[in-house]
């Protein structure tokens, strides 16, 4: 009798974790795209989901740390652009795929370095500093390289198409970063700062906390994913114009909100932004697969962060209710 | 102590600011010689107008620790919604009115989510984002309506005595309204209240429900006129109007000295929060610098903008 | 005691602004009463707004005009907004028509909501015309078209029909939804395809929006579940490489065809690899140059002449032929079409 209740407590509290409504509703919807499309649950369009949704994962999943501090990041997409196109240079000079990476998130980390200062020390709103940032790296980026495109060779490319039994290499990254960033939220000081000075950074501040490098931290790791997506972009794409990823901070956050993380800070976990993120992928890819109308997209889109929000206040409410 | 004193030792930093642009452009411009005319001076405030009456909006949202994404989205709602039904036969005025009905429920939808759902704003409003510009393009199929009474098309282009763009009186006339909303009425007071402390304001007996949902209704209407008068200018309806604007306008009102964790903000300051971006982008096109280098010099104002903000502020303290 | 200094020095800078402007606003004043007398020796300024400046097409369109300005002894201004941006275009032109630009000249992100800007430019004396993506006909005087719209239907179902086939669905992946040569252009290839080739079908269009990443997901995404399609036509240069990239990682080169436009720069690889065996432009900097002629034509005041000729004077591109006199339409000429064999002739 009390085996039974403790197993139906553990399932109500799985039930009720932050990522569960979009897990519950990604699975939905797979059932529906394949009801509706032939095409769609084959192992090649799921593998085909993960790989186009790996660039705003990996993001998501970094960004996640942002938000719990309850700060934001909107520079990500120019990050990305920058970190992309160092990559590119770098692994054509030297033909080094480990030189073009490095050099790419070192450049990503740099930026977020350059955010998080001027966030935590001199203690400015990010919304408008990284708006700032943003503006003023894609303004570099235009400048610089603007007339043209940079194209990179096939044997350059393997962490974007290449595969490893039988999936992509892009995916195992994503995985990684993942798994990397679970433990460093659950395992590691810095981690579980971030959810104390996120839940309320006054109490934080006083209690001794580190405020200002936990952000720095956070920022920083924003960087480097940026600059690794960069060098995944690249290779999935094969080409870079220099104003790839515009508009892309828009759908890290929503990835990012739609998982679960509450963008008021303290409370979502690493598991959000993989399953916000996926989530998306399998809506767009549902999508072309459908041949819905191109129209109709941001509309559904829109209903879907609502949806995703309202149920996570519902479920946030029935937490409340039972176990505060 | 006089009052024009008061004044400056209240709003220094946008002062400050403004004149330092102007400071720049004079020094700059007396060799192209455009600047200081009136009429270009109007141009550049014309360009931005819809920017600023969103921002005038977004004062109160941004002061009651809230923000609003949607306000691009919207406004092409709106603006289709003008241009559509007037194409299938509604009289214009109705067109317009019914425009702005759409701008106040959009406005009120956001605020029901916000207010009474206790949803994040950042989230509802970037729903609501893709929301309405969806609607705008799947309602419309993306098409557009062109064709509007000649008195419409040519109010876009209209001068008053020669020289001040309608917009820019329309603008100025609902700054001074809001201005008063804001310091004269109690709307005004318990917003500012709310802002700085939402649970203290509730305790004293402010209605925080329903100045928030006003709040949100308010930029809805703000927006709903913003779009009569995009359209007007353009003379065209169509669902991709005014990408990019939410940022434009959230710049303008924190630039203005709004504090974006809530609580302080004058609706003066976001005045010349929008003037400053106006000037600047005005300017840098005169220059002929071009759009990428513009991109920059926009990102780098805006930070000097809140450093230079918060260091008076610190002063001040 | 500092905020004191704080007051009088802000005070004393606005003075001094004053006083700086008003005798800005003065000195101008008389300079501008002279320059509307004189405008045959006046230094002649054209501005040139492209659609938006992050293209290497639009961006080599501005190399075109600087070219031929070079050579007319004209200043280009050739400004545009980073993005596809309908209101910062039309802010552009506002601003061109207060400094008073000898012509401007457009290529339009939507045809509707830049005329009232090109109209308002036109009723303050300058000349106006467009290039590339036309505006209303009563906005501007002349409009170099690069190619028909009924060309360039022809030109991509013929190059597709040679590939693939005259029977089948075909994917058409376009740039945004709202890309008014992109439409005019599908139209005039459905109208062809009814006419000529009866059993070839357009299935679907999806909207690449000018992006790389989206052009290829949504190609990838649709050919995996419609395996039936014969050939993708991209409608755009920018979306070229991307409907390529799906193609080449569904291991679908030679079995669906792809063909459209293609910007030598983007699409170089992909043709010499063969997964596109031949993609159409012209060329931009021929459309930016020819744009400054046709500006000339017009501060010459040989618009009618040319009317009557029916052809426009344009250097080194020779006569440019009017084919539509009452709208002022000019057209460039025929598409190129860009192979392997070709493409490393061209640097753009």
């Amino acid at each position: 009798m009390e085996k039974k209740k403790s197993i139906n407590a553990t399932v109500i509290r799985l039930l009720l974790r932050p990522s569960t409504p979009s897990l519950v509703f990604s699975i939905i919807l797979l059932m529906a795209f394949s009801a509706a499309a032939s095409g769609f649950m084959t192992f090649d369009n799921i593998q085909a989901i993960l790989v186009q949704t790996v660039v705003i994962g990996i993001m998501a999943i970094a960004l996640n740390f942002v938000i719990l501090l309850g700060e934001i990041d909107i520079s990500v997409g120019s990050q990305l652009a920058v970190c992309a196109y160092a990559f590119g240079y770098v692994v054509t000079w030297t033909d080094s795929l480990l030189l073009g990476l490095l050099a790419a998130m070192a450049g990503g980390g740099i930026l977020g370095l350059i955010n998080g200062l001027l966030v935590a020390k001199l203690n400015l709103s990010s919304f408008i500093v990284t708006l700032a940032t943003q503006n003023v790296l894609r303004g570099i980026l235009l400048v610089y390289a603007g007339g043209g495109a940079m194209n990179l060779t096939a044997e350059h490319r393997a962490l974007g198409i290449g595969t490893f039994l039988g999936i992509n290499n892009s995916v195992y990254v994503f995985l990684l970063v993942f798994a990397v960033c679970a433990v460093l939220s659950r395992h590691t000081t810095w981690g579980r700062d971030v959810y104390a000075i996120g839940g309320n950074r006054g109490a934080a501040g006083m209690a001794g906390l580190p405020v200002a490098s936990t952000y720095i931290r956070a920022y920083m790791l924003l960087g480097i994913c940026c600059g690794l997506t960069g060098g995944i972009f690249l290779c999935q794409i094969g080409q870079l114009q220099a104003a790839i990823a515009n508009g892309y901070e828009m759908r890290v956050i929503a990835a990012v909100a739609i998982g679960g993380t509450s963008m008021a800070g303290g409370r979502g976990s690493a598991l959000s932004p993989l399953v916000g993120s996926i989530l998306i992928g399998i809506i767009l890819n549902g999508m072309s697969v459908m041949a819905v109308p191109s129209t109709f997209e941001s509309l559904v889109l829109g209903a879907i962060i609502l949806l995703a929000v309202a149920v996570d206040a519902a479920r946030h409410k029935v937490v409340d209710k039972h176990y505060e | 102590m006089n009052k024009f004193q008061t004044f400056i030792r209240k709003e220094p930093a946008r002062i400050c600011m403004l004149l330092l642009i102007i400071v720049v452009e004079c020094v700059v411009f007396s060799s192209t010689g455009y600047f200081f005319t009136a009429s270009n001076i109007f141009d550049a405030l014309r360009a931005s107008v819809e920017i600023g009456l969103a921002a005038l909006g977004m004062t109160f949202v941004i002061m009651t620790t809230g923000i609003d994404l949607s306000v691009g989205s919207l406004l092409a709602l709106v603006s289709v919604t003008i241009g559509f039904t007037y194409q299938a036969g509604c009289p214009f005025f109705l067109s317009l009115i019914l425009g702005i009905v759409v701008g106040i429920a959009g406005g009120a939808f956001n605020g029901v989510l916000i207010v009474y759902g206790k949803l994040h704003p950042f989230v509802v409003t970037l729903g609501t984002f893709s929301f309405y510009r969806g609607i705008a393009y799947a309602a419309t199929d993306a098409g557009a309506v062109s064709v509007f009474p000649d008195a419409y098309a040519y109010a876009g282009r209209a001068y008053i005595l020669g020289v001040v763009p309608i917009q820019v009186v329309v603008f100025i006339v609902l700054t001074i309204l809001v201005w008063i909303l804001s310091k004269k009425t109690p709307f005004g007071t318990y917003v500012t209240a709310m802002g700085y402390n939402e649970e203290a304001a509730k305790f004293s007996g402010v209605q925080v429900r329903k100045f928030k949902m006003l709040v949100y209704i308010l930029i809805g209407f703000l927006v709903a006129v913003a779009a009569i008068i995009y359209t007007s200018r353009v003379s065209t309806a169509r669902g991709n109007a005014a990408i990019g604007m939410e940022l434009n306008v959230i710049a303008a009102v924190v630039l203005g000295g709004t504090d974006i964790k809530g609580g302080k903000g004058t609706i003066i300051g976001t005045f010349l929060g929008v003037v400053i971006l106006a000037f600047l982008k005005n300017g840098l096109a005169m220059l002929s610098i071009r759009g990428d280098w513009a991109l920059c010099v926009t990102g780098v104002v805006l930070l000097l903008g809140i450093l230079l903000n918060r260091a008076l502020e610190v002063r001040q303290e | 005691m500092r905020k004191r200094m704080l007051s009088a020095v802000l005070a004393a800078m606005l003075l001094v602004c004053g006083i700086a402007g008003c005798t800005t606003k003065k000195a101008e004043d008389t300079s501008k009463d002279a320059k509307d007398g004189t405008k045959g020796e006046e230094k002649v300024t054209i501005g040139m707004c492209p659609k938006f400046t992050s293209d290497p097409y639009m961006v080599a369109a501005g190399e075109g005009a600087q070219e031929a300005c070079d050579e007319l002894g004209y200043t280009l201004d050739f400004n545009g907004p980073v993005n596809a941006d309908i209101a910062a275009q039309s802010d552009i032109i506002d601003q061109w028509t207060q400094k008073k630009y000898t012509a401007i000249t457009i290529s339009a992100n939507d045809a509707d909501a830049l005329s009232p800007a090109m109209k308002a430019a036109m009723d303050a004396g300058i000349y106006t015309s467009a290039w590339d993506a036309d505006v209303n006909a009563d906005s501007r005087e002349l409009f170099l078209n690069q190619v028909t719209f009924e060309g360039m239907g022809k030109t991509m179902v013929d190059m597709m029909v040679e590939e693939a086939g005259d029977s089948g669905d075909f994917l058409v992946v376009t740039a945004v939804l709202t890309a008014p040569n992109q439409n005019a252009w599908i139209e005039e290839m459905k109208k062809y395809m009814e006419a000529n080739y009866p059993d070839m079908r357009i299935a679907d269009i999806l909207a690449g929006d000018e992006d790389l990443a989206k052009s290829r997901d949504v190609t990838l995404n649709y050919l995996r579940s419609h395996p039936d399609t014969k050939g993708v036509f991209a409608v755009t240069g920018m979306a070229s490489p991307g409907v390529c990239e799906a193609i080449e990682q569904l291991d679908l080169v030679g079995t669906v065809a792809v063909t459209g436009l293609g910007v030598p720069s983007l699409i170089k690889d992909y043709l010499k690899k063969g997964t596109i065996k031949q993609c159409c432009l012209w060329s931009p900097y021929d459309i930016g140059y020819g744009a400054m002629y046709l500006a000339k034509t017009q501060i010459d005041g040989k618009v009618d002449k040319a009317k009557e000729q029916g052809y426009i004077e344009a250097g080194r591109l020779g006569k440019l032929e009017i084919i539509d006199k009452d709208k002022g339409i000019v057209l460039l000429g025929e598409p190129l079409i860009f192979t392997k064999d070709n493409v490393d002739d061209y640097n753009f």
